[in-house]
């Protein structure tokens, strides 16, 4: 890795490729100082003594039974439908959180840390991030996203001890009690930051975004990041968004980028997409990553079909103990979200492809039933069933909605197993680029033929991250 | 847009600060980038100079400057630099690279990389200024990773995908004919054997274990899927090439000739059963059938009738399979993908042909009968052989000339300049179809025994004398040319006296005697040091006798030229009349010496007996 002169970004070098293989290969594992740097800030609040030395598993254990059984219930219903009925305005979201910022931390956060990984892995593949980062994170709440990119930062500056790090985050919340936590969670981990990463808090700013004037941060930023912000649980900002996205353009850096992360679910897929699609389409910014255009640019976006990205992590000791103790959910090793990043600059992670001689779009499947043919595409989403996964395409070729999913392109499922014994190393996963030749097409569905493809063993795989 | 602009060293750009882009540098940059006035209208963003006689310098990145231009000049000033982590012959490497993918560098219509490139997009020059790695983060399946790396001829690097080899049985793919293939096929290349390394440490190990690996796991392939025929005729291939590397001179000798020629002949068999119109099989197939004739010959220890019947059918068999594949090789058309890829069967089929037909022949011996019994007024009675050579010979001929067309795409003549000829053939690629010094040497060759069989007939025995004297000449100089080229490059270091020899004869054949002899003086081979024992024996003088005599006796200990020797010594005893050498070696001549010496000699003692 060395760093650019003139842009100061981060230029990974071929020998750098295992260390980001692993980020694909194993499981992310959240560090033990972050559960326990979570533990005790919950302590602390509840104004309670504890051993310093303690380690996580004992710290957990003297939680207050009341206050575990509290945070279990917040967990289950703080999303639901029936909680978000609560909307009343400016207020709905201090309504949301009201009394259930611990919960939210000890649950929500350690689950949204790595998800910002995946847009950053896709900016560092093109050498787009820089080793002096200027970060604005709007929705703070209890600082997930900022302890994300610090563990992201903090395994770059480790790997790489001879280069300086240096990020300077700045945080937005509508909540001072979750602006509270961030601040004091992001300093106790600074201590566990290597020599040559510096991570400081600019500055944080307590204020409800309601409306495109809100928006008034000194400076530009080399990333603006939102996670769980836009989502229609946060009621009013989906209405705003288009135009508080919109504004925040002007506090970006010409080559800087937003990041936009939500959950996986399809309500909340609809309604990120057609804002994504609305930001795109009205020219405001082009689609970084991912949903790029295999073989052309793309310029308009009008599909909003319904995917999903994964995140692959270890169960952590906190939330084996909440579901000892009754937790229902959290038993998720894949964690499903969804992402875009936006940047102004035009730049895109995959460019189009000049050449397509060789290649079939998707488009045009269905004329070459039974044949064998080469196919170029990005995974636009993964099933996993168990010992088997299907894997669905997107070339941009053709605009999906929300409900087209069975209509989509289609790989037959494979057996896990089979494409590890091809060589296949690492799980596959949605928003990398799949370029498969001499695979099947295959004519599915009894009213209308539905092409879809199916692996034989002549068939050569390869993604590219 | 942006530019790179090529400056040849950097204390150059420093001094001056300015670049100027005129005549015929100005019509290269105006040749690539025809709409150039378009381009640069749109502004420069930034600009990169590398200094290409400084690879290993760092690039500048010009920050400010300014730019004039008109219809037969580009001016650049730069005002300020600043050095970047690149060096300059990244920079270069990566714009050629981007520069033949955007059609902008063109070989075939000459359009080569302009000192001045223009840039219009921004991650184009982005990727080449930082010299980024393209696409660093892939999973592929083996098929894929396989393919792309013998996209790049690593071989090594395919192999090494599946390390410890040896344990290849316990993995999955084990199963998998077509990974297996992969993996086989680049043991195949790994296992390839160059002699001149033969001595290097732990070489001939190396080369060891990557063939028992390459037939152990092509083997599976073909139990796997027998049917295959790319995977049997691969394993055909290993088999071959073990026993041209076990043949070949200064060769490796670690195993079994015999063996190895049983096996290539099998799986080659084979791979004709599963495509009987295979070129590759069946020239591979003749080539090892000339190898055992050969091995056969050097077993044989009683000669009978049956033996040489023997190897004449075999030789037949061989000879079959080479027509054979040139045969299904001019059938193909012309633009399909098999004209291309088996060319170098074909071509190689062609040379084989021309020189079985060349040695066939007995012209070696019919040169040495005709000038000794000439010498020693003895009558040279050819007649009954004649018909049979020339038939030979004129086959040897049209091989070896369809061969040189099929290589150059021009007809051989004597008016090509060969060594321009030898220097544009790609030496490394093209070379290896052929040896353009094989080739020539193998032409003068053919026309040499043509133009002596016009030479004994008599006196302007036919129009074609002149010209195959004409051809013989100048192909054996070029390829003595072409060798000399050659060895001043340091690409063939091989030992070229055999072509000083026929350059000799060629000499002997025309007159002059003198030219012969300083041909071949310094020789240090047997057969040539017989040559110029001829050489000297045709000057008639008795000084030249006693030398040549010299040179002759130590080779009667030589076991391969004992006994061209002890006939051309039993020619000067005779012309010097030493008798009593002479019937000593006569005496000796039944236990010591071959066939050809003893009917040679049986033959000057009738014609002695005659007078
Ligand atoms: C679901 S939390 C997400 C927290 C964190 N980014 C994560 O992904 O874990 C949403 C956060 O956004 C804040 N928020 C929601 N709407 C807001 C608005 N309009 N203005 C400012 N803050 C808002 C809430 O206070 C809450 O902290």
């Amino acid at each position: 890795m060395r760093v650019d002169r003139l842009d100061e970004t981060l230029i990974f070098e071929s020998q750098d490729k295992e260390l980001f293989l692993s980020c694909f290969q194993e499981p992310r594992k959240l560090p033990e100082y972050i559960e326990k740097e979570i533990l005790k800030l919950v302590f602390d609040s509840l104004k309670l003594d504890i051993n310093g030395n303690d380690d996580v598993t004992l710290l957990i254990k003297r939680l207050p039974t009341p206050f575990i059984n509290k945070v279990i219930f917040d967990v289950e219903s703080m999303f639901s439908d029936e909680m978000s009925l609560y909307s009343d305005g400016v207020h709905e979201s201090a309504a949301l959180y009201l009394g259930r910022h611990l919960s939210y931390l000890m649950y929500y956060l350690p689950v949204n840390v790595f998800k910002v990984w995946k847009p950053l892995v896709d900016l560092q593949v093109k050498d787009k991030l820089k080793w002096k980062m200027r970060i604005l994170d709007i929705g703070t709440g209890p600082g997930s996203v900022a302890v994300g990119i610090m563990e992201y930062y903090r395994m770059m500056a480790e790997a790489f001890p001879y280069l300086n790090f240096v990020l300077s985050f700045v945080l937005l919340d509508g909540q001072r009690e979750f602006l509270t936590i961030a601040k004091r969670l992001i300093n106790s981990l600074t201590a566990y930051m290597p020599p040559n990463l510096f991570v400081s808090i600019e500055e944080s700013i307590c204020r409800t975004l309601d409306s495109p004037e809100d928006i008034s941060v000194s400076g530009e930023f080399d990333l603006i990041t939102m996670s769980n912000f836009l989502t229609i649980n946060e009621m009013r900002n989906s209405q705003n968004a288009v135009a508080i996205v919109s504004a925040l353009k002007d506090s970006l850096k010409k080559d800087g980028s937003v990041i936009i992360i939500e959950n996986g679910i399809k309500n909340n897929c609809l309604s990120f997409k057609t804002i994504r699609n609305d930001l795109v389409n009205q020219g405001v910014y082009n689609v970084y990553s991912p949903c790029n255009g295999i073989w052309q640019p793309k310029k308009e976006y009008s599909c909003t079909c319904f995917n999903m990205v994964r995140c692959f992590w270890e169960i952590p000791l906190i939330y084996k103990f909440l579901r000892d103790h009754g937790l229902k959910k959290g038993g998720r090793y894949d964690v499903p979200f969804n992402y875009a990043i936006l940047r102004k600059d035009g730049k895109t992670k995959y460019r189009a492809e000049g050449n397509n001689r060789f290649y079939v779009q998707l488009k045009d499947l269905r004329e070459y039933i039974d044949r064998t043919v080469n196919v170029k595409a990005i995974i636009r989403t993964v099933i996993d069933r168990g010992d088997k996964i299907s894997v669905s395409l997107c070339d941009g070729s053709m605009d999906l909605g929300i409900d087209d999913d069975s209509s989509a392109v289609w790989i037959e499922p494979v057996d896990k197993e089979w494409l590890v014994k091809k060589g296949l190393n690492l799980p596959i996963v949605a928003a990398e680029k799949i370029t498969l030749k001499k695979v099947k097409v295959i004519a599915h569905g009894t009213f209308v033929v539905i092409p879809r493809l199916r692996m034989q063993g002549s068939t050569e795989i390869e993604i590219e991250y | 847009m942006y530019l790179i602009v090529n400056f040849l060293e950097q204390s150059k750009l420093l001094a001056a600060k300015r670049f100027v882009l005129q005549r015929e540098y100005f019509d290269t940059f105006k040749q690539a980038f025809p709409n150039y006035k378009q381009l640069l209208q749109k502004g420069i963003y930034q600009c990169i100079i590398y200094f290409s006689r400084e690879k290993y310098k760092a690039a500048y990145c010009a920050q400010r400057g300014s730019l004039y231009y008109n219809t037969d000049k580009l001016e650049i000033i730069f005002n300020d630099f600043k050095e970047l982590d690149v060096t300059s012959g990244d920079i270069h490497k990566r714009l050629r690279r981007h520069g033949y993918v955007k059609g902008w560098i063109n070989r075939k219509d000459k359009i080569y990389l302009p000192l001045v490139c223009i840039i219009e997009d921004e991650d184009d020059f982005e990727e080449i200024r930082k010299n980024m790695p393209s696409g660093v983060i892939r999973d592929s399946d083996f098929l894929a990773r396989l393919r792309k790396l013998e996209k790049q001829n690593d071989w090594k690097g395919m192999c090494d995908l599946f390390e410890p080899l040896e344990k290849i049985r316990e993995k999955d793919i084990w199963n998998d004919p077509d990974v297996l293939y992969g993996v086989g096929f680049a043991c195949s290349k790994m296992a390839d054997f160059e002699r001149e390394r033969l001595k290097e440490k732990g070489y001939l190990e190396n080369k060891r274990r990557y063939r028992e690996l390459c037939i152990e796991i092509l083997k599976r392939c073909c139990e796997l899927d027998s049917h295959n025929y790319s995977h049997v005729l691969a394993l055909g291939y290993r088999h071959y090439k073990n026993v041209l590397e076990l043949t070949q001179p200064k060769g490796r000798r670690d195993g079994n000739v015999k063996k190895e020629i049983e096996l290539a002949l099998e799986w080659n068999n084979r791979a004709l059963e599963l495509n009987p119109d295979s070129i590759k099989a069946h020239y591979r197939i003749g080539r090892i059938m000339d190898k055992r004739v050969d091995n056969y010959r050097y077993s044989v220890k009683q000669w009978s009738k049956e033996v040489f019947d023997a190897i004449e059918e075999m030789e037949f068999n061989a000879v079959g399979h080479l027509e054979k594949a040139v045969e299904l090789y001019e059938k193909i058309g012309e633009h399909e993908k098999a004209k291309k890829d088996n060319h170098r069967e074909y071509v190689r089929s062609l040379y084989s042909l021309a020189k079985y037909y060349c040695e066939k022949t007995q012209m070696n011996d019919w040169l040495y009968q005709y000038y000794l019994l000439n010498l020693l007024n003895g009558q040279f009675q050819i007649k009954q052989i004649m018909e049979q050579d020339k038939r030979n010979l004129n086959a040897a001929k049209e091989y070896i000339d369809k061969c040189f067309e099929s290589l150059f795409n021009t007809k051989p003549n004597p008016d090509i300049d060969f060594t321009h000829l030898a220097s544009q053939y790609d030496e490394n690629s093209e070379l290896k179809k052929l040896s353009i010094i094989d080739m020539l040497y193998r032409m003068g060759l053919i026309y040499l025994y043509l133009y002596f069989m016009e030479v004994i007939r008599g006196k302007n025995s036919s129009i074609n004398m002149e010209e195959y004297g004409n051809k013989a000449g100048t192909y054996l100089r070029a390829a003595k040319r072409v060798a000399n080229l050659y060895r001043s490059k340091g690409v063939n270091r091989r030992n070229t006296y055999y072509i000083n020899n026929w350059l000799a004869w060629y000499y002997i054949l025309t007159g002059n005697l003198k030219s012969a002899e300083h041909e071949i003086k310094g020789a240090k081979d047997g057969y040539v040091k017989c040559t110029y024992a001829i050489v000297l024996l045709l000057f008639k003088q008795d000084s030249k006798y006693t030398l040549a005599e010299q040179i002759l006796e130590p080779l009667l200990n030589d076991d391969k030229s004992r006994s061209r020797a002890a006939v051309l010594l039993a020619c000067i005893y005779r012309l010097s009349g030493q008798e009593q050498k002479y019937s000593r070696l006569i005496s000796g001549i039944a236990q010591k010496h071959n066939m050809w010496a003893r009917r040679f000699i049986a033959k000057i003692e009738s014609e002695r007996n005659k007078r």
